[in-house]
Parts: structure tokens; C-alpha cells; sequence
């Protein structure tokens, strides 16, 4: 090998090497996890509390027997609209009938023995009067002494046992007359209970329930024994979504807010209504893994009759609790919470991760997790979100107002136009202030550029990218 | 020392005896400087033990220093997550404890598996070199010979440490700098020719061309056909490499 040779070969791997060295020390690959980025803007939001439930009728009635007997006529089927009044079913009336007449017999029968009595009264003033006058009369002979002693004092007597005879016959006739009212009282409760025989429907609406038939005999309930529910019968006119609210979200809910209701069994549709009811006492409800929950009842009354409904559909109420107009908006699912250090100010102090150059003295590899820094004692828990700047993830602790379907109104802060860092949840999570990011530009698609050779990297990467 | 060899009317190329030996430094640094000539030396005295001791401590010993620092600590652990994270590991906090608490005995193993796979590897190699050599160009050359020669070749690797250990300290990573992929930072990372000309190492396109001098003089044949046949063979194992892992890695 010549020297010309010899010095070129010499040459060529000095410049390899120095090469090598220069690379790996100026162009250093860009690190950190890829993520997406979605800017601040301005939105309206509504707070919505969503909870599930059943569509109930506002009037519901359970007809019931009055009156025990058999069944011997009936006149509608479970879904048939019945109007107000209208006849639904008969028990049979043979022996409550036969009672009205027997009433009706008995009373004729006391109306007649005080026609009795009042003729004996009759009879009991003429004797009276007959008796005063014969008293009139030996008083006279008395007198003259005509008559001894002793048929003056019996014409008295007489007088007095004629009166006494009078009054008895007028207490007769008084208590006759209190029979009477008796009797007539007894025909008007078997009248009455008559009339309970037929069953009527008390509203217009539906027969949502049928459990009589023709027939069958049914009977009245007591104390501890629930008599026969004969039928259901709905307002549907007016109707309402009966819906448990968690705790949480109960002081929110107030009355009149408006809810918007999808039905299970009705795809696709949305009804609204108000809220006209919440409740005060908490329904307890067992959920998985036997752990409690406690709700509230919550009724939205809807604003229009759904024909197609049926009583115990299940349905989810979105009740809007808030509505901000132009709120500053980001991402719910790029809400987090991180330690974090603030100053006297109170203002966050940004870590920075661990540099990858030399050696960081009070940063050992141990303390050095996957560029996690540990955090000191002044550190704080605070909830915030994570912004792009500069390929760096940067750590905004952020004060939320309302929630909405999909983001938070933020009332302090981040700004218009910050990028924040929404995904993917799993880097979201794993994110530390001061983190190296690359941002993937959705509309790019997620593999950067297909093919065997795969694609070039965007230089840069960080925020200034978009 | 004058070179020593010249093709015959077959294209073989014949051994001129030369009367001088090298010691061990001379033939560590003359395959860096004068391969062919110190191969030559090596075929005539095939002397292993002592360059493979020396070239296995100076990697175990620049290696587990490295490790020994701080930063190469920290650099070791990034190193371990990222090769797990590159595969769809999810490295938790648990499996991150774990890590760190094994960084301390990182030094041992570093060293020990050094000194440990130095010798198989080079027997490894020597092994493949030797019975292809044997079924091409016949019994011309003893096994004790191709060893020392697969070890002298390893006398690359002591430079490659020279120059990656100080370069890796400074620019705080513990992959391997010296790859074809370092001129092509613009490349994505996982893609198929990032990973394929990651695969590439420098260091072992000399090493590989040294080995076909030491192969030649080995068998008296010419160099160029045999680097162009090792040359071939670790194109088809990167190539083959950096697919299964541009598939696996994501």
C-alpha cells in the first residue's frame, strides 16, 4: 500500500469517525411518546346530569272490588281507551239487591205501625179529654158533697192515668219515627252498596291492566290481606319519566330545568320536558359487588303525549343543569391531576425533566423514573391539563367550571388557542410537566407514512408544528 | 515487514515464509494498522489466548464502567424501558422499581457476560467460518489457526469501545452511536430501513472485512470474494433483522 494510499484510508476513517461524532451529537432523534393535540376554542356547553329510569302516566289508577262476588259482567280488554263513567264490569248484584228490597219492605212495614201509633195517640187525647171532663163534673158533686170522697179522687186519678197513657203513646210514635229514619238509612246503604256492584272508570284513558275475567270471583281486601286489583287504568295525556339521580348530582337539579328523554324501546327519538319533582328521601340501590348507591327520585314531566308509549318503558333523562354561552372549553379526557411545586405566588414552578446530556447532580438514576423527578415536600395535587409548547409538555394546573358532554369549561387557566394534549389516554396519564412530546398531526393518519421504508419525521414536532 | 504474498496462475494466493513473530501488542495493533501482514503472523504462530483475554477485559472493563456511573445508570435504565415500551411492554411502576433496584449489580453482569460471551462468540464464528472454509477450499487450515485469527479480528472491538464509550458518556444514551442509521436522523423510528440501517454497525463492517484478510491469508486466497461473501451474508441479516423488528416493534 502506498503512502498516497495509506493516507487516504487514514483520511477516510477520520471522517467517518468525526462524522459519526457529529450526528450523535447534533442531531438527536426526537424522543418522547406521540400525541395529539387539540386547541382551545371558544364553545357553548350545557351541564347535562343524565340518569335512567321508567316512563310512568302523571294519573294512574288501580280499580279494586268494593264488594265481593263473582264476576258476571265485563266490558273492556287490557289497551282499550275508556272514557269517564264509562261501564267496565259487574259484580253480582242478587243479594245486595235483595237487600235494597228488604230495606225497602221494612221501612214501608215502620211507616205503617206509626200511622198506628199516631191513631192510638188519637185515642189517647179523646180518653184524656173524656177523663177531664168526668173530673170536671165529681169536682162539682164534691162540692155539694153528692159524690163520696172516693169517686172524686178516681175521676183524678183517671185524669193522670190518661195523660200518662197520652205521652206513652206520643213516645211511640217517636220512636217510630226514629225506626223509620233507621230503616231508610239501611235502604240507602244497600242502595249504596248496590251501586258498587258496577265498575266504572273514574277518567278517561287506557286500561293499561286486566286481571279479572268473566266469572271469577273477586274479593275485597283487609287489614293484611290486599283485596283484588281488578285493572289499571292510565292518563297517558300526560305523562312522566321517573328517573334515580345520583347524590352527587341531586343539588343540581332544580326544578323547571329542562331535560331532554330518549326512550329505550324508541330509537332515535328525543322528548323533552321539565323537571316538576325531586325528591327528598334517598332510594338506596345495591350495585355491583353488593356496594350501595344513593339516589333521588327525579320526575320530568314530558311536554307531549308519545302515542306509541307504554307504561314502564325505560328511559335516560340528560336534565341540563347549566348552559354557558363562549366559555373557554378543553377536552374532558385531557383533565388530570398532578403533584405539583407553586412559589410564594402561588405560581406553578415547572420541573424539568431530567436532561439527557451529562450528569445531574441530586438527580440519581433511581430518583429518575422514566423522567420522572421526585417531587418535593412543597408539592401539591392540582387539577390541570397538559399544553404543547415547544415539544415539551407543559403542566397548567386549570379551575373548571361546568361540565359538558365533552369538555369542561375552564375558568382559569389556559388561553385561546393553547394546544392541549388529549391523547392518547394511556401517554395522557403517564405524561410529567417538562416531558418530551411529539405531536401527530391527525390528518396525517396514525403510522406516519406506510410502506416497507416507512416515512420521514417531521422536524420539530412540538406545538409550532400545527 | 514487506507484504508477502502474491497470486499464483489460479488466483490463489501463496504464503512466503517470514522468519520475524510479533508479540501481543504488535499483533493487537497491527491487525488495526497492517492486517494482512499480521495475519500472516498469526497463520504462522496461531497464538489465542492472550489477545482474546485482553480484547474480552478491555470491553468488560470500559463497559461496566460506563455502567458504574451515574449517568450510565440512568442511561441503562432508559435504555431497559425503551426496549420494552419499543415492543409494547407497558412498564409499570412495579416493573420500574424493579429495574432500578437491579441497576446496582448491572456492573457484575455487564462484566460477566462480556467475559462470558467474548470466547463463545469468537468460538461461535470460528466454528461457521471454519467448516464453510473447510467445505469450500478443503483442509488447508487448522481450527487453532481460524480461532486465532476470528480473535485477533476482535481486536477491532477495543477501538469501537475507544470511540463509542466516551462518545455515548457525552451524549447521555447507551445505544450504540456507530450504526449506518446515525447519518439518517430524519428517518422515522421503527420504520423498516431505521431499524435496517440501525442493524449496520461500522465497527462490524470492519471487523468483518479484517476477518476476510485473516480468511485469505488463512487459505491463501483473495480477499475481495470472501468480504464480498460476509458482506453479503450481514446485509441479508440486517435486512431480515430490521423487518422482524419494524413488524414486531411497531
Amino acid at each position: 500500500m502506498t503512502g498516497f494510499r495509506k493516507a487516504l484510508l487514514v483520511l477516510v476513517v477520520l471522517a467517518v469517525g468525526g462524522a459519526l461524532v457529529y450526528v450523535n451529537l447534533t442531531f438527536e432523534r426526537a424522543t418522547g411518546p406521540e400525541v395529539e393535540v387539540e386547541a382551545v376554542e371558544r364553545r357553548s356547553l350545557q351541564a347535562i346530569v343524565s340518569a335512567s329510569g321508567t316512563i310512568v302516566p302523571q294519573l294512574t289508577v288501580d280499580i279494586s272490588a268494593d264488594t265481593m262476588g263473582r264476576v258476571t259482567r265485563l266490558a273492556f280488554n287490557e289497551g282499550d281507551r275508556v272514557a269517564r263513567g264509562q261501564f267496565l264490569m259487574e259484580i253480582d248484584p242478587e243479594t245486595l239487591r235483595s237487600a235494597v228490597d228488604r230495606g225497602e219492605a221494612s221501612l214501608r212495614a215502620s211507616r205503617s205501625s206509626q200511622r198506628q201509633l199516631e191513631v192510638a195517640i188519637d185515642t189517647a187525647r179523646v180518653n184524656l179529654q173524656l177523663a177531664r171532663d168526668n173530673l170536671v163534673r165529681q169536682e162539682n158533686l164534691w162540692e155539694l158533697r153528692l159524690v163520696s170522697r172516693e169517686a172524686y179522687e178516681r175521676a183524678l186519678t183517671d185524669v193522670t192515668l190518661r195523660e200518662t197513657e197520652l205521652r206513652a203513646r206520643e213516645v211511640d210514635v217517636e220512636t217510630q219515627r226514629e225506626r223509620i229514619s233507621q230503616e231508610e238509612a239501611n235502604l240507602t246503604s244497600a242502595r249504596y252498596d248496590l251501586t258498587k256492584v258496577t265498575i266504572t272508570s273514574p277518567f278517561a284513558g287506557v286500561v293499561t291492566r286486566r286481571n279479572i275475567e268473566e266469572g271469577e270471583t273477586v274479593v275485597i281486601g283487609t287489614m293484611n290481606n290486599a283485596g283484588t286489583v281488578l285493572a289499571t287504568i292510565a292518563d297517558l295525556s300526560v305523562l312522566e319519566a321517573e328517573v334515580e339521580v345520583d347524590e352527587t348530582d341531586i343539588p343540581s337539579v332544580e326544578l323547571g330545568q329542562t331535560a331532554e328523554v330518549t326512550i329505550d324501546a324508541l330509537p332515535d327519538q328525543i322528548f323533552t320536558g321539565i323537571v316538576t319533582e325531586i325528591g327528598n328521601s334517598p332510594i338506596q340501590a345495591t350495585q355491583g359487588a353488593g356496594t350501595q348507591a344513593t339516589n333521588f327520585k327525579v320526575v320530568v314531566t314530558l311536554d307531549d303525549e308519545i302515542p306509541s308509549v307504554r307504561p314502564g318503558f325505560t328511559c335516560t333523562a340528560d336534565i341540563t343543569t347549566a348552559v354557558r354561552t363562549d366559555a373557554l372549553a378543553i377536552p374532558i379526557q385531557a383533565a388530570t391531576v398532578r403533584e405539583v411545586v407553586l412559589d410564594a405566588n402561588g405560581e406553578v414552578v415547572h420541573q424539568e425533566a431530567a436532561p439527557r446530556r451529562g450528569v445531574t447532580p441530586g438527580v440519581s438514576a433511581a430518583a429518575r423514573v422514566d423522567g420522572r423527578a421526585r417531587r418535593n415536600d412543597a408539592a401539591k395535587e392540582l387539577e390541570g391539563v397538559f399544553v404543547a409548547r415547544q415539544g415539551k409538555a407543559v403542566f397548567l394546573p386549570v379551575k373548571t367550571g361546568i361540565a359538558g358532554d365533552r369538555y369542561f369549561e375552564a375558568l382559569s387557566g389556559v388561553t385561546e388557542g393553547d394546544l392541549i394534549i388529549v391523547g392518547p389516554f394511556s401517554e395522557v396519564r403517564n405524561l410529567e410537566d417538562g416531558d418530551e412530546i411529539r405531536v401527530v398531526d391527525p390528518d396525517a393518519g396514525a403510522s406516519g407514512g406506510g410502506g416497507l421504508f416507512g416515512g420521514f419525521r417531521r422536524a420539530g414536532g412540538g406545538a409550532e408544528s400545527r | 515487514m514487506t507484504d508477502t504474498t502474491e497470486p499464483d496462475s489460479h488466483g490463489n494466493v501463496a504464503r512466503r515464509a517470514s522468519g520475524r513473530d510479533m508479540g501481543l501488542i504488535g499483533r493487537l495493533v497491527g491487525v488495526i494498522v497492517a492486517p494482512r501482514r499480521t495475519f500472516e503472523v498469526v497463520v504462522r504462530h496461531p497464538r489465542w489466548l492472550g489477545v482474546l483475554l485482553v480484547v474480552a477485559l478491555f470491553i468488560a472493563g470500559a463497559s461496566s464502567w460506563l455502567v458504574s456511573t451515574e449517568l450510565g445508570q440512568q442511561m441503562l435504565l432508559e435504555q431497559q424501558v425503551s426496549a420494552m415500551e419499543s415492543f409494547g411492554i407497558t412498564v409499570s411502576e412495579e416493573m420500574y422499581a424493579q429495574l432500578t433496584r437491579r441497576l446496582a449489580s448491572a456492573v457484575y453482569f455487564t462484566a460477566g457476560g462480556v467475559l462470558l460471551s467474548i470466547p463463545l462468540v469468537t468460538l461461535v464464528i470460528a466454528g461457521v467460518v471454519w467448516t464453510v472454509g473447510y467445505v469450500v477450499f478443503g483442509a488447508g487450515a487448522s481450527f487453532r489457526a481460524m480461532y486465532a485469527v476470528v480473535a485477533h479480528a476482535g481486536a477491532v472491538n477495543i477501538v469501537q469501545q475507544l470511540f463509542v464509550v466516551p462518545l455515548n458518556y457525552a451524549r447521555g444514551a447507551m445505544g450504540n452511536p456507530t450504526t449506518a442509521g446515525a447519518f439518517f436522523p430524519m428517518l422515522e423510528e421503527g420504520t423498516f430501513a431505521a431499524r435496517t440501517l440501525g442493524l449496520i454497525y461500522l465497527f462490524v463492517v470492519w471487523q468483518l472485512f479484517v476477518l476476510s484478510i485473516g480468511v485469505a491469508v488463512l487459505y491463501g486466497r483473495r480477499t475481495g470474494p470472501i468480504a464480498v461473501v460476509f458482506y453479503l451474508l450481514y446485509a441479508v441479516i440486517a435486512v431480515g433483522g430490521g423487518f422482524a423488528l419494524s413488524r414486531m416493534g411497531g
